[in-house]
């Protein structure tokens, strides 16, 4: 009986909380999905009330951390229709997953690592790259110093969240206010969504457009850039940007009057450091 | 024959005249000739009708025209007030607007869900793939972990 309450306090507080979004899920693949119900038999929708309603069940912790396993698979689903056009299969998506060990090691050069290993190393390489993300954002005067220093000592979940709603926050800047004339409308879209899927949008538009913020106008993609940037693994589209805008960024410092060894320098910066500079030396330079 | 008496004698062979009266054009009838050959003409075609169209085995009891005619004397032609008609106009597009509405929700492709049929449409992509999130959980918690890692990229290198 006590167990029934609580199922059924748990199904009124899921549907209560139906306004909520769970997870954010894009117009279009609710389209999709209404059309995907419409022609499902009546057996298989009642498979399906019945997953939604064993969601419901779940205690609290458990529930958070379905629900973030569910985002990812969502984000999963929704890069393979960009890429592919639709969504993937049973099998792709379990390939999907299964290939994810085997591409962090070759990210974290971590070959034969226990599992165990590879997550602390992965943990720690996150770490670091927050630090760095924080350090440059308080460099370029886009962070308080002493919110820098609060950020920074929080425990790891929360010092990754935190950082990832700035990172979200400075790309939706980046793009918004200096790189394209975005309408409010799009803004708001951007702004509703879960930071790792702005960060993987933000990936296409680097891959499609380059660099973002005020430096954009200055450099130009020619159609050769573009089709190169198109074919390269996200693992390598850093290094291929690099590649692309180093010999554009040496010329413009050099018209400008830059020392060899004061571009060498501003070149050596990781390239999103690079991209926040360059940023910033053009609203300097109006 | 005048239209009065004419009126009067269909009166008699359709039987609505009270007795007394039937009395008086009985003896009109015996000392008028064209008022007994109209009555016997009519009686004979609807003798007819009768026989064509009627059933003999039923007949109206004697009084049934005079309840009728008594009836229909006592009851009252209501006619709608035109606040009345007003409404049931209102009350007719309310339904027809509804019945449009609902036809047409229905040929967009949005046909009318429960509170938790819409929640569970809008998260079905994921749903239908719940096993996957149940036997492979270590393997999503790894990948959220990676698009973080990508989140962050350039933010370091080498």
């Amino acid at each position: 009986m006590k167990r029934l309450i609580l199922i059924l306090l748990a199904s009124i507080s899921l549907a209560a909380g139906a306004s909520i979004e769970l997870f954010h899920v894009s117009p279009d693949q609710e389209r999709r999905n209404l059309v995907e119900w419409n022609r499902m038999p009546e057996g298989e929708r009642d498979s399906v009330r019945r997953t939604w309603q064993r969601l419901a069940t779940l205690s609290g912790p458990q529930r958070d951390l379905t629900l973030r396993r569910m985002a990812t698979v969502s984000r999963l689903q929704s890069r393979h229709r960009q890429r592919v056009g639709k969504l993937p299969g049973h099998a792709e998506l379990l390939r999907m997953l299964k290939d994810c060990p085997g591409r962090l090691t070759t990210v974290l050069d971590s070959k034969g690592l226990p599992e165990g290993e590879l997550r602390d190393r992965l943990e720690g390489r996150i770490k670091r790259l927050v630090l760095s993300f924080l350090k440059g954002l308080s460099e370029q005067g886009r962070l308080d110093a002493a919110e820098r220093k609060r950020i920074e000592k929080l425990p790891y979940p929360r010092l990754v969240n935190e950082a990832l709603d700035l990172q979200k926050h400075e790309e939706i800047y980046l793009l918004a206010e200096v790189t394209l004339p975005l309408q409010p409308v799009d803004v708001v879209r951007l702004q509703d969504l879960n930071p790792l899927e702005v960060a993987e949008q933000m990936r296409e538009t680097r891959r499609r457009r380059g660099l973002l913020g005020r430096a954009s106008r200055q450099f130009g993609l020619t159609e050769a850039d573009r089709t190169w940037l198109a074919d390269v693994s996200d693992e390598d589209l850093v290094k291929a940007l690099r590649a692309v805008y180093e010999p554009k960024i040496r010329a413009l410092l050099e018209i400008k009057g830059w020392e060899p060894d004061e571009i060498a320098r501003f070149l050596a910066e990781p390239f999103r450091k690079l991209e926040r500079k360059l940023d910033r030396l053009e609203r300097d330079a109006r | 024959m005048n239209d009065t008496l004419r009126e009067l004698l269909i009166d008699y062979l359709d039987g609505s005249l009270p007795p007394s009266q039937r009395a008086e054009v009985d003896e009109l009838i015996s000392a008028d000739p064209e008022a007994a050959r109209f009555v016997s003409e009519h009686e004979q075609v609807w003798d007819a009708l009768g026989e064509a169209f009627g059933d003999p085995e039923v007949e109206a009891s004697e009084d049934f025209r005079a309840e009728v005619a008594s009836r229909a004397a006592g009851s009252q032609v209501t006619r709608a007030w035109p606040l009345q008609r007003l409404l049931g106009l209102a009350a007719c597009l309310a339904i027809g607007l509804t019945l449009f509405s609902w036809w047409i929700s229905d040929r967009q492709g949005a046909p009318l869900l429960s509170a938790e049929d819409a929640e569970v449409v809008r998260y079905l992509h994921v749903l239908r793939e719940f096993d996957v999130i149940e036997s492979m959980s270590d393997e999503l918690d790894l990948r959220a972990q990676y698009d973080v890692l990508r989140a962050f990229e350039g933010e370091l290198e080498g």
